[in-house]
């Protein structure tokens, strides 16, 4: 394991985001130890990373309460076409 | 015999339903999938659906939660039906691109900041959600489907690797190039709010 290497924060990060999915073996979980002794961003992303998932689950109370942002909605004639299937079908 | 009737939920008037739920249908399977027409699509197919189920409403849960759960199927047919035909090659992983995101000693650029300083209700602002949004449009549908697979639906690696068609190492990379493009936008916005 070279020093350049272990200062890798590209390499870190994806060890960071590797944890969140799958246990890591030894030799990562060394390495990742070893540079986030010297590495206050990669804490900081890995906290980042941490509260994102415990907060993103929460997406679809959020969504049912907040209004949809306004470049980004259903076309109307999507909508007309919709309401024209359901009628043929009902 | 004749409580049957009574005990049966009627579900509101289908040509309602479109007024009521089909923007936060769209606006969910929109970001889940980030291409617009399929999106759209899979709006129209849960509705018609639902209108061939309406006898198996319970009532147990409101209309658009048992909407939605009619539309997270839809989601997760079309996207393993469309990596069972048209597999994920390199390409596609190459283009969630990170190269951006690091110096040449592969130190950040964007330094990740200490959001613990802030107070964790700013989660449950609305503004929170928007740049959420706002971000996950920066992923390329493939990035974006896998992220929301694993950190909004919560689902394990072994069934989003057999969904999306690939290996658990691919689908390891895929999320990695995505939680950094995410979080980097979602840092960078952050301090406006």
């Amino acid at each position: 394991m070279s020093i350049k290497k272990i200062r890798s924060c590209k390499i870190a990060t994806a060890l960071i985001s590797k944890s969140l999915d799958v246990d890591l073996s030894f030799k990562e979980r060394l390495f990742l130890n070893l540079h986030l002794m010297m590495c206050n961003m990669c804490i900081n992303y890995r906290r980042q990373l941490k509260s994102l998932k415990k907060t993103l689950p929460k997406y679809l109370d959020a969504i049912s309460i907040s209004p949809p942002p306004a470049h980004n909605q259903l076309s109307d004639k999507k909508k007309k076409q919709i309401i024209e299937f359901i009628e043929l079908s009902s | 015999m004749a409580d049957q009737t009574l005990t049966k939920h009627k579900l509101s008037d289908p040509k309602k339903w479109v007024y009521l739920y089909s923007d936060k249908l769209y606006r969910y399977a929109f970001y889940r999938i980030n291409i617009r027409e399929i999106a759209e699509d899979l709006v129209q197919e849960t509705f018609l659906s639902a209108l061939k189920s309406a006898d198996q409403y319970r009532g147990e849960s409101a209309e658009l939660s048992w909407l939605i759960s009619i539309l997270k199927y839809k989601i997760i047919d079309y996207l393993r039906y469309k990596y069972k035909h048209k597999p994920v090659n390199q390409s596609d992983i190459e283009k969630i691109d990170i190269g951006h995101l690091f110096d040449d000693n592969n130190c950040h650029i964007n330094s990740p900041s200490d959001w613990v300083a802030n107070p964790s209700e700013l989660f449950e602002k609305k503004e929170f959600w928007k740049i959420f949004e706002m971000c996950l449009e920066l992923l390329t549908p493939l990035g974006a489907q896998a992220f929301t697979l694993r950190e909004v639906e919560n689902m394990n690696t072994v069934d989003i690797s057999n969904i999306l068609n690939i290996t658990k190492s691919n689908l390891y990379v895929i999320l990695h190039r995505s939680r950094l493009i995410l979080r980097d936008c979602m840092d960078k916005n952050w301090v406006n709010i």
